[in-house]
Formats: C-alpha cells, sequence, structure tokens
C-alpha cells in the first residue's frame, strides 16, 4: 500500500458506539465469529483487506493531520514576518504611491524577499526535523502475535485488524479493544485507561457486578498491558474505534508536560520578552521627542521589538535536539522522544540489569543435577515439558532448556518425543510474587503430574519432600542444609541456578490452581551460565571516565552478581537485598543507595525505589533494563533505556531504544546527549547575552543621537543573517572536557551568563557610535554633525552601516568566544560549518552596502578604508575584553557553558 | 576624506570616549570584584 493509500484507510475519529462492546461482551463464541466474520483459526487475506477496508488500520489519529500548504503558510506567521510586510507596505506607499519622483518599490521588494527566505527557511528546517525524527521512531515497531490462515505470526502493531485472533503473554501490550476466547490466569494493568493501579483480570466469562465497560471481565482494551498468564482473544476495535481513540480524540485539548528543559527555554524567552516590553516603549518615546519622527520612531521600536524576539529560538532548539537524534539513531541509539536528549547527557548515575547488560544474553544451561549434585536426565525431562508447555514469555533459560534436550536427545533416549507422550492439561504462568511457573501434563498412560520451577527459595518453599537415592524422601533440616550449601556453592561461581519439583496427580482438570503449589517433590537444580561481554569491561571503564557511576539492580542473586562484577573488573562497594529495600524508610534507602553498588534479590517495585532514592539524592538517573520487571524502574528513572528486543511495555516505558543492548552503544548516546546539549546551551547563552547587550546599546542611542542607529529594515536584516549564521551551531565541534562531565540543566546559569556578558558588547557598539559620529562619518560626509558642509543623508547612512557592520562582525564573533572555556582558534577551533556560516554572515554585511542598487535600498553607504582599519582594531579589543569578561565569568562560576 | 583631522570635533569626542572608558572600568572592576569574591 503506498503512501496516499495508507492515510485514506485511516479512518477519522468518530463517535464512540458502546452498544458494540456490550453486544460483544454478552454474545456467545459462535456468535462472535459470526458477527465479526471470523474462525479460531484466523482470517484469511480477503477477509483481513475487507476489514481493514470497513474499519481502517490498527492507528490513532488525532485530528486532521495539517496539509502542507498550512503548514507552509503556518511557517510564516510570526512577529518577524509581519513586521517585515508593515515596513514593505509602508516603504511602498513612501517610495513608490506617494513619492513625486524618482518611484521605486526595490525597498518593498527587497523586504518581500527576505519574508520568504525566512518563512522557507522555517519551513523546510521544521519539515526536515520532523521527517527524520519520524523515520527514527519507526524503527522501533511493536508487534501483535495473530493467527491467520491457521498460522501464528508476529505483525506489526498498526495491521492488527478487526477479526483477527491475537495471543497475549506477559509484558505484551494489548493490540487493540478485544473479546477474550481463552484465558490462564491473565490479568491486565488498564492504568493508561481507567486510572486504576491495580490489574484486573480478564476471562472469558463475563463476572457479574460490573459498572462501566471497562469492568467488563471478558472485554480487554488498547493501551492496556498484560501483568501476568495469558490469553486468547478477538479484536472487536482498532485505532479510532477503540475506547482509547475515543478518549485520545477528546483530549486533543491536553497538553504536553513540560520539562525542566522546557521550562528553562520559556523562562529565558520571558526574561527577554520582559525586558522588550519595557524597553520598546522607552526607545519608541524617546525616539519620537528627540526626532520628531513618529513613523520612524514607531517602526525602529517594533524592530527593536522584533530583534529581541527570540523568536527563532524553538527552531534552532528543535534542529540541535534533532540533529542529536539523528547522529544517535546513526549510533544505534533511538530517541521516542527529542526532549529526553537533554537528559541523556545529564545523567550520572547508570542502573543497570545484570542479564543481557553486563553478560551476554547467552545464558548456557550448564548442567542438570539431583539433588546429590549428580548429572540427572531426568531433571531435565521435567524442566523441558514446564518450559515447552509453558504458554507465557519463553525467556532465554527456557529456550536454552528446549535447545540442550533437542541436542542431548539423539543419545539418551528419555529425551526423546517427549511432546507426543506428554500432553499439557493446564498452567499456571509466571509472576514476580511466585517468582515459579507451573504446567499440569498427562503422559500416554493418563498419569497427571504438575511441574514447577523456579528460584530456589520459592520451590523450597512449596516442597515437602525431595527426591534422593533412597526414593522420596522429607525434606528435612539437614537434606535443606545441604541443598543451600551446593547451590550457594555454584552461585559464588557466577552460575544461576533454578530448582524443579513436581507431585503426580494434582487438582481434577480444570479446578487447578496456586493452591496445589504445594507438598511437592524437589528434584533437583538446573545450573546456567551466562558469560559477561568482552565489551562490559571497556565500557564500564568508558562510563566511569565520563562520570558516571554504574550500580547494578538484578532480580538475581548476590552471589552471581558479585562473581561478574569481578570479571568485568567493577569494584564491588557494597550489596543491598530486596528484603534490606522493602525493610527501609525513605531516608534509610537513600543513604544506602549511595554507598552499595550491587542490589540483588529486587522485585519490579524495589527496582524502581532505589532508582527513585537516587533521584531524590538528587542524581540524574539512568535505567537499562528490557524485561517487563523494569517497567517501574524505567518509567521512575529520569532517561529509561531499553532495547529493541524487549518486551512491549518495557519498549513503551523507555524514554529511549537501543537497537543494540550494548553498555558501549550507550557511552556513545551518552556523549552525544551532552554535544547536543552544548551546541544547544551554547545558542541560548548567545542569544540571551547579545540580545541583552543590544538593549543597552539601542537605548543609549536613542537618548543620545540625533537620528536612529540603524533603520528598521536594517536592523532586522541583520537579525535574519545572524539567525541563518546560527543554523550551523547543532554542527559544532565540542571541547573533549566539556564531555568528561554529566551535564545538568540549570537555568539559573543563564540569566548571570547574560548579565555577566552581553555588557561587553554594549561597549563596543558604543565606542563605534562615537567612532562613527565624531570621526568617520565627518570625515566622509563634509563635516561634523550639523555643520553647514555636512551632507546629512550620508552621514546617517555612513553612521547606520558603520554599526550594521561592527553589530554583525561582534555577534557572529561572540559564537567563537563563548563556544568554548578556551582561547578560540589557537586552543579550540569550532567546526568548518560554523567557521563558514559566521565567516558569510560577517561577509556579507560587509558587502551589501558595496552592492550598487542593494545598498541605497537598504539605506546602506560604501565604508572606507579608515572604518575597516577600525573595526579589525575594535575586533581584536573585544576578543580581548570577552576573553577577560570570560576567565573573570569561569573563576567565579566554573565553566562558561 | 573630505575635511582634515583638525576640523573633528576632537574634544566631545574625547569625552565620550572618557564617559565610555569609564563605564568599561566600572563594569570590569564590578566582574573582578565579583569573580574573586565568591559566594
Amino acid at each position: 500500500m503506498d503512501k496516499k493509500e495508507e492515510n485514506k484507510a485511516v479512518k477519522p475519529a468518530k463517535f464512540f458506539d458502546d452498544s458494540l462492546f456490550k453486544s460483544a461482551s454478552e454474545s456467545s463464541l459462535d456468535d462472535l465469529y459470526a458477527h465479526y466474520d471470523s474462525s479460531p483459526e484466523g482470517l484469511n487475506e480477503e477477509q483481513i483487506d475487507a476489514h481493514r477496508e470497513e474499519h481502517g488500520r490498527n492507528v490513532m489519529v488525532k485530528g486532521k493531520r495539517k496539509s502542507v500548504w498550512l503548514r507552509f503558510f503556518l511557517s510564516f506567521v510570526n512577529p518577524f514576518t509581519v513586521v517585515l510586510l508593515v515596513l514593505a507596505a509602508v516603504s511602498f506607499l513612501t517610495d513608490y504611491v506617494l513619492a513625486t519622483s524618482d518611484k521605486s518599490a526595490t525597498a518593498s521588494i527587497i523586504i518581500l524577499v527576505l519574508v520568504s527566505v525566512s518563512g522557507s527557511f522555517r519551513f523546510f528546517q521544521e519539515e526536515k526535523s520532523g521527517k527524520t525524527l519520524e523515520k527514527l521512531t519507526n524503527l522501533v515497531e511493536t508487534t501483535s502475535a495473530v493467527m491467520r490462515e491457521g498460522h501464528p505470526q508476529e505483525i506489526p502493531l498498526d495491521e492488527v485488524v478487526v477479526g483477527d485472533v491475537v495471543s497475549f503473554a506477559v509484558g505484551d501490550f494489548i493490540s487493540a479493544d478485544v473479546r477474550i476466547l481463552s484465558a490462564k490466569d491473565f490479568f491486565v494493568s488498564q492504568s493508561a485507561l481507567s486510572g486504576e493501579s491495580e490489574p484486573v483480570e480478564k476471562t472469558v466469562d463475563l463476572k457479574p457486578n460490573f459498572q462501566g465497560l471497562s469492568d467488563r471481565s471478558n472485554l480487554a482494551f488498547l493501551g492496556s498491558t498484560v501483568v501476568s498468564g495469558s490469553a486468547k482473544a478477538l479484536v472487536i476495535a482498532v485505532g479510532n474505534e477503540t475506547m482509547f481513540g475515543a478518549i485520545a480524540s477528546k483530549s486533543t485539548n491536553l497538553k504536553k508536560e513540560k520539562t525542566a528543559f522546557d521550562q528553562g527555554v520559556d523562562s529565558v524567552s520571558w526574561l527577554l520578552v520582559r525586558f522588550m516590553l519595557v524597553m520598546v516603549p522607552a526607545v519608541f518615546l524617546i525616539n519620537g521627542f528627540t526626532k520628531h519622527d513618529w513613523l520612524q520612531a514607531f517602526l525602529f521600536a517594533i524592530s527593536v521589538a522584533v530583534g529581541l524576539t527570540p523568536e527563532m529560538l524553538p527552531m534552532i532548539v528543535t534542529s540541535c535536539l534533532a540533529k542529536g537524534a539523528i547522529t544517535m539513531g546513526k549510533k544505534k541509539v533511538i530517541v521516542k522522544n527529542i526532549n529526553s536528549i537533554q537528559n541523556f547527557g545529564a545523567i550520572d548515575v547508570l542502573c543497570t540489569d545484570k542479564t543481557g547488560t553486563l553478560t551476554q544474553d547467552r545464558v548456557a544451561l550448564e548442567d542438570h543435577l539431583n539433588i546429590n549434585g549428580v548429572t540427572d536426565y531426568r531433571v531435565l525431562r521435567h524442566a523441558f515439558l514446564n518450559s515447552y508447555y509453558q504458554t507465557g514469555l519463553k525467556n532465554l533459560m527456557d529456550q536454552s532448556i528446549i535447545q540442550k534436550t533437542k541436542e542431548l536427545s539423539a543419545n539418551y533416549p528419555a529425551l526423546q518425543g517427549l511432546d507426543n507422550i506428554y500432553t499439557k492439561i493446564d498452567e499456571i504462568p509466571f509472576d514476580f510474587q511466585r517468582k515459579r511457573m507451573s504446567v499440569v501434563v498427562k503422559d500416554t498412560s493418563g498419569k497427571t503430574q504438575m511441574i514447577s520451577k523456579g528460584a530456589l527459595e520459592e520451590i523450597l518453599s512449596i516442597c515437602s519432600y525431595c527426591e534422593s537415592g533412597d526414593g522420596v524422601v522429607p525434606l528435612d533440616e539437614t537434606i535443606l542444609q545441604k541443598v543451600r550449601g551446593m547451590v550457594a556453592d555454584y552461585s559464588r561461581r557466577g552460575f544461576r541456578v533454578i530448582a524443579v519439583a513436581q507431585k503426580n496427580n494434582p487438582s481434577a482438570v480444570g479446578a487447578f490452581s496456586t493452591n496445589d503449589e504445594k507438598d511437592m517433590v524437589l528434584i533437583g537444580f538446573l545450573i546456567f551460565f551466562d558469560p559477561p561481554k568482552e565489551s562490559t569491561a571497556a565500557a564500564l571503564a568508558h562510563l566511569k571516565e565520563y562520570g558516571v557511576t554504574t550500580k547494578v539492580l538484578t532480580g538475581d542473586s548476590a552471589e552471581v552478581a558479585e562473581y561478574i562484577f569481578k570479571l568485568v573488573g567493577l569494584p564491588f562497594t557494597g550489596v543491598l537485598l530486596g528484603k534490606d529495600v522493602e525493610g527501609m524508610d525513605q531516608k534509610s534507602l537513600q543513604i544506602a543507595v549511595e554507598k552499595c553498588n550491587l542490589f540483588a534479590k529486587l522485585s519490579p517495585e524495589d527496582k524502581a525505589r532505589v532508582v527513585q532514592a537516587l533521584r531524590s539524592n538528587g542524581h540524574v538517573v539512568g535505567y537499562v533494563g528490557d524485561g517487563i520487571n523494569d517497567a517501574p524502574a524505567l518509567k521512575a528513572a529520569d532517561i529509561g533505556i531499553s532495547v529493541d528486543t524487549a518486551v512491549d511495555i518495557a519498549k513503551e516505558s523507555a524514554h529511549v531504544i537501543l537497537l543494540e543492548k550494548d553498555l558501549e552503544v550507550l557511552v556513545d548516546g551518552i556523549i552525544e546527549g551532552r554535544k547536543t546539549y552544548a551546541n544547544m546551551i551554547k545558542y541560548i547563552k548567545m542569544t540571551a547575552s547579545s540580545n541583552f547587550g543590544n538593549i543597552f546599546s539601542e537605548l543609549a542611542a536613542a537618548a543620545l543621537l540625533p537620528f536612529l542607529p540603524m533603520l528598521p529594515l536594517q536592523l532586522l536584516l541583520l537579525n535574519l543573517i545572524y539567525d541563518f549564521s546560527c543554523i550551523a551551531i547543532p554542527f559544532d565541534n565540542v571541547d573533549k572536557e566539556y564531555l568528561q562531565k554529566p551535564r545538568k540543566w540549570d537555568a539559573s546559569s543563564l540569566g548571570r551568563f547574560m548579565i555577566w556578558m552581553g555588557p561587553t558588547s554594549s561597549i563596543f557598539d558604543w565606542l563605534t557610535y562615537a567612532i562613527m559620529f565624531f570621526v568617520i562619518c565627518p570625515l566622509y560626509a563634509g563635516g561634523n554633525w550639523g555643520s553647514s558642509g555636512c551632507d546629512k543623508a550620508l552621514f546617517i547612512a555612513l553612521f547606520q552601516t558603520g554599526w550594521f557592520v561592527e553589530s554583525m562582525a561582534s555577534q557572529s564573533l561572540v559564537i567563537h568566544m563563548i563556544r568554548s572555556d578556551k582561547i578560540p582558534l589557537f586552543q579550540s577551533r569550532s567546526s568548518w560549518q560554523l567557521f563558514l556560516a559566521t565567516g558569510l554572515a560577517v561577509l556579507t554585511a560587509i558587502a551589501l552596502p558595496f552592492i550598487p542598487g542593494v545598498s541605497t535600498s537598504l539605506g546602506l553607504a560604501p565604508l572606507p578604508w579608515l572604518y575597516f582599519g577600525y573595526l579589525v582594531l575594535a575586533i581584536l579589543l573585544y576578543m580581548l575584553l570577552a576573553t577577560f569578561a570570560k576567565n573573570l565569568y569561569k573563576r567565579r562560576f566554573g565553566e562558561v557553558l | 576624506m573630505k575635511i582634515a583631522l583638525g576640523e573633528l570635533d576632537w574634544a566631545s569626542f574625547g569625552m565620550w570616549l572618557g564617559i565610555i572608558g569609564g563605564i568599561l572600568v566600572l563594569f570590569l572592576g564590578v566582574l573582578i570584584f565579583l569573580a574573586h569574591h565568591k559566594k
């Protein structure tokens, strides 16, 4: 389907029809299949097309997207272009319509060109950023398991159609609104929909006593996530027709929550706007009363207002972030929300799970032992039956058990044809409270048995017996001690140990539940090893080098994790166990998390509490995780980092997705985040300080000069050229030293930087006023201001051109002064793009007065060589003064950016 | 150059240079003071 057809296939938001849900909830399964033209085998190609045609794709569209033309038009709607258009109209009126001789519309045409250039530039920049970000986020795909024409398959979420038969396991997203067809201990979290934090059970039958639609036990809704169990369901609504779609379309007025960074940028913008509101009337009145040309005074005041309005700030910030997101994307780090980039560079504590991040995620089954520590194929056989028949998420251990059994089955007949001998009767899926899973199987003789596997203590807690060489014996204290000793020994050597238990003839079919998990027989252990990645040690060293402390948060035992610490050379500072975390109040936990760098045996909630405690201590915390047990911590962290292969809920909770689960990739991402932040803060500080400086220059000019220091048009042109040169900022180099430390957003540094550096440029503006007014203009315009020989028009044009060029040079130069703590050009060089852009900006300002036709239309005059002699000297002095002020600033506040 | 250097208003120029220089010295003085008297 091409893009046009795809868009057509998206159904517009329409009125939510709850009768459809009620009837789906109350229908029998047969009626349901008939109504939705489906079957237990799922849909065929023809049905899929027909259903998509009728109900649309499974995507939500909030209102109609603005057309390209409307977006293009809106790029022109800003104070900058409005003022330019007013200027064009005034100039057309005075220079063309009302002019008696020498009618000329050149100035108006130039202004219109400026409007077109600035609007188009804004439009293309924003379109480009939007498109690249969309492409990046599309790289991270969430899929749904469906049955189609009798074959189970994984399809992208947006391809799910009404009538599809979908399967759900722990950690999955509910991909559409569905009616449950079969379920086993199926609990979902509907918090995104109903705000209810407790998981609710969904069943095949409709339980009585429901109040609203979301209470109906046999319906599950898009936006929910599976907390435990498994289920099959029939899709009854997709996209905008879903309950979530109805809520989303009603809540288009909900505003995006602003981050600390957004608030900081806003506070700078507002500070400048407040200055402007005081400044502009003052400039207007002073100019009006002193120069008696109220129209010019008004236009100048408005141009000053435009010059001081940081109207390009949001666009440049977005460009910086988009550029950062693209570079990070190339380094296999996908940022889901570009505002997270700033936080990414600010991470100073990285919490990570162990499996797959520090280790290879290649959990290999090393051995299968009975309780005497002897390899026993019976243990493996039971483990296989449990892993093979459980329908929840098959984790790496399950995969490893199945693979090992298949490998060994050629030589061991006891392991052959297990899937034919046994049939599955029932199961109790894994959850994080029980930390085990059970299946019930029946063999060909009709004997049923329940097999459970899970963490050692959790299995021991449900066992009353064990199988030793003498048959089944009670599990007494002596055996328990022996078993625990053996497991501890393996754990200390880095092995992960899982226990296996079984019992014959549990409850009858249908009555099987967690109550059956008791009086079981411990039969043995599975020994796994997950070796550390080769890159882990180097990556951890890099993180340390970049000021990031690593802490490991694992559900695994402390012994296994400690062994991995040794292997990767991570100094061990202390361990805190899940039970310790649970027993601590917030204050003690805040103290303890600082001392320890290993947190073991943690539940998902414990992980989130540790992350929150670290954040309360003022750290910016990144959390890397890919399991359902990581979701609360991913949400609690400043930056949740997950991987492309993670469960849906982890991907959804994360801010950043790694296309490769490797700490080295993360280090690259952090560096890129810091670079992006550095370039962005450069632009913000520069704009704030030069705008602040301009306030003094313009106030002094209004009070002291007999004419305007610059024409409104010249002021706007200066603004435009400067903004153009700033598009190279996202491409600038960042000093290595700057990248060594985590960068936390500090709004107060902006204000003080502005006040500290801004006046330096004002001083040089005043110096230029004095030189132009008392020396250069009189020399070339035929006399001092007011004298008989003075050509006033030339005097003013020269003066305005002089300030125009000096202003451009000093504004461009300040970029190079403050982009680094070091001495510009000698110790730290900008990127060639920035060098070229600022160089071109200055050259354009110098060249414009020399271009016949253009210069007169802009009110500029060619400058004499004497002026350029002064300009070089002034620039050198300015560099010296700015460096001096910068060093003083560094001395007081530590660093410039 | 359309007039001689001697015809320029050097006195006013000197006065304004002095004022600007004074402001510069004052500004730098404040910066130096702040830089050496950390909170």
